[in-house]
């Protein structure tokens, strides 16, 4: 059989000695900077990204993917021992999990986020295995235009479900395709919007704008609220669960990994959406809703499951379109462009090694935070208790060597400095800026499309709603906007965004 | 630390506005080209025009509602990350990487007070002997350790 030739190929990559040191590497960072303060994802990986310039692309890969449900997983810890949610997609985590750890039963909790993970993570795994070859035939016979109609649908699905004004959103995706269309133009040779600055032909270094934004921003961020961490010395009790237990967890670790699975696809989507709708479920069909809020074990178990379930499927519109769904895809993107390959649905078939090792690694690497976190609980605990000030001067000096390395100039550097102002102007301002990010990345990818697309189409733009599958695909786009356009889904939205 | 009153929204609007400004007048000075054979500058000219409506959409929304909340501008981390950076940038090739990065490191640590000096020390040690580690003996970075103001070769 076809799929298990795939995840075979797949895990000969992943068990290679190297990789499964990356792996592990990855993982490890991953729960670290889930477990420390103010330090989230986004910014680590593209901390890393120049440290991925040196290492084979699949190895990059699995390295990054460690790092995301890393801190998945260590934002689970801290959200069941400490009620904060070292990553946004454990807020639901707090709920129950917390509670739970008031009660003497955080054991029981950290096990049944660790085993509903790892559920989530496998069954994710074949989920990706089996979507992606279809999904990438489907693609392969995608024309320009309707290339480009997958990426504004990709862009606008990602912003409507960012947190804040819509139309802010939408503006911000906007200026970063502007920014990414900076530099040489790939069909005439001709410099375009440099403002005379030769170091800017080859268009704005991706590491320099993320780790401006998101490295260096969230610093000055986390400097001006005073720190306030207090670890309570609590128990954490046993790690084992109880049959009683099990049985109660069994179905919503099911139902939150179906969820999961399925929401982690839609841009934007991924694990927090996931979590959240796994709760609101659970909650729904629990004979006793009451319990929900009190420390019900169902309430960790099926969002947990959801959320490491969806942080994984929303690998399949990355790997299979090249088009990023969250901040974290975006990354893995950057990543992929700095090594010379171009995201999209060749990758499955110029580069199968990549491809289902990524896939396998990903399984290898649940199977890790598994072995690596139960036992280790009590190490990561003690880490939480580092005060931010030692940690933000090494970021700051990872920020600068790292950009060096990667432009290999001082003008990245001076890049880093605009990134680092523009973001916190744009923050403060409450432009969030991931979709800038994406804009930034899908910028030049949209404006090839656009342009072979009108060229196949002798000038007519309405070629874009002409073709069926493409005007779908802007239909869809359209009603999605429309949708969270609504005042009262509006309101909703924000009510969950809050909470 | 300064608070400022901002209306967030008209302040979003006119950022957007200026950038649009600013992109549409390096859009326009490329080949526009015809529809059917699009120049360099068609796409980048719509999106600035794009941009423009959009920053004027959200100035409109906040003139609207005039809603002024307070920002918070931490002056000192900002001022030292820029120098940090600053310094980085014009010293990295003449310095080299353990020089370069200890003071960078160690005037980033002064931007929270409640670092000593003794503390920052600490930390721009390890730190630039950790960092050295990773990019130079790990990933063989072709920057030299110490620089040619420092070292003849």
């Amino acid at each position: 059989m076809e799929l298990i030739q795939h995840l075979e190929l797949g895990l000969s990559v992943a068990l290679a000695a190297e990789n499964i040191l990356y792996c592990f590497l990855g993982v490890l960072m991953g729960t670290l900077i889930g477990v420390l303060p103010g330090i989230g994802p986004v910014a680590t990986i593209a901390l890393l990204l120049p440290i991925t310039y040196g290492v084979p692309p699949e190895s990059a890969l699995v390295l990054l993917a460690g790092i995301y449900y890393g801190a998945q997983y260590g934002g689970s810890t801290t959200a069941i021992l400490l009620s904060l949610p070292g990553e946004s997609s454990a807020a639901v985590t707090v709920l129950d999990g917390y509670q739970m750890a008031q009660q003497g039963r955080a054991g029981a909790a950290l096990a049944t986020a660790a085993l509903g993970s790892f559920f989530a993570g496998t069954v994710a795994t074949f989920v990706i295995a089996l979507a992606s070859p279809p999904l990438t035939k489907l693609a392969m016979s995608f024309g320009a235009a309707e290339y480009f109609s997958l990426m504004v649908l990709g862009l606008l699905g990602a912003v409507s479900l960012a947190s804040g004004s819509v139309l802010r959103a939408i503006t911000m995706a906007v200026l970063g395709i502007l920014l990414g269309l900076v530099g040489q133009d790939v069909y005439t040779g001709v410099t375009r919007m440099t403002m005379d600055i030769p170091e800017l032909m080859d268009g704005v270094s991706f590491s320099a704008l993320a780790m401006g934004i998101f490295g260096l921003g969230e610093v000055v961020r986390n400097l001006r609220s005073p720190e306030d961490r207090t670890v309570t010395k609590s128990s954490i009790g046993r790690l084992m669960l109880s049959w009683q237990e099990i049985k109660q967890i069994a179905m919503p670790v099911v139902r939150g990994t179906g969820i999961g699975s399925v929401l982690g696809v839609l841009p934007g989507g991924g694990s927090l959406l996931s979590s959240f709708v796994s709760y609101t479920t659970e909650r729904k069909m629990a004979k006793d809703p009451s319990r929900f809020g009190k420390g019900a074990i169902e309430g960790v178990a099926g969002p947990e499951s959801a959320n490491n379930a969806g942080a994984q499927t929303s690998f399949i519109p990355m790997l299979t379109l090249g088009i990023p769904s969250n901040p974290v895809m975006a990354m893995m993107i950057g990543a992929l462009i700095i090594q010379g390959i171009t995201p999209g649905p060749n990758v499955i078939n110029e580069r199968p090694e990549l491809f289902w090792g990524v896939i396998a690694s990903m399984w290898l690497g649940n199977l890790m935070l598994v072995v690596l976190n139960l036992p280790l609980i009590g190490v990561w605990v003690r880490l939480l208790t580092v005060p931010y000030r030692f940690l933000f001067p090494a970021i700051v000096g990872f920020c600068c060597i790292g950009v060096f390395s990667v432009t290999n100039s001082g003008f990245g550097l001076y890049v880093l400095l605009v990134a680092f102002i523009f973001g916190f102007i744009v923050w403060e301002l409450d432009c969030e800026p991931a979709p800038l990010l994406l804009g930034f990345l899908l910028g030049p990818m949209l404006e090839e499309n656009f342009r072979r697309a009108m060229l196949l189409a002798h000038g007519e733009i309405g070629t874009f709603v002409v073709r069926p599958i493409s005007a779908g695909i802007l239909l869809v786009a359209v009603v999605m906007i429309l949708i969270v356009a609504l005042p009262n889904v509006r309101k909703s939205r924000n009510e969950v965004f809050v909470e | 630390m300064q608070e400022v009153r901002v209306n967030k929204t008209v302040g979003a609007g006119l950022v957007f506005i200026a950038f649009a400004i600013a992109f549409a007048f390096g859009a326009l000075q490329l080949d526009l080209g015809t529809l059917s054979q699009l120049g360099p500058g068609y796409f980048p000219f719509a999106m600035a025009m794009l941009l423009l409506i959009l920053g004027v959409a959200s100035l409109v929304e906040g003139l609207r509602k005039p809603d002024v909340s307070t920002v918070m501008i931490p002056w000192r981390p900002i001022i030292m990350i820029v120098l940090a950076l600053l310094f980085f940038g014009s010293t990295i090739r003449g310095l080299g990487l353990m020089p370069t990065l200890f003071l960078t490191i160690f005037a980033a640590a002064m931007a929270d007070k409640r670092n000593t000096l003794l503390s920052a020390t600490c930390l721009s040690a390890v730190m630039s002997v950790f960092s050295w580690l990773v990019f130079k003996v790990g990933l063989g970075a072709v920057v030299p350790t110490f620089g040619p103001w420092l070292v003849s070769y």
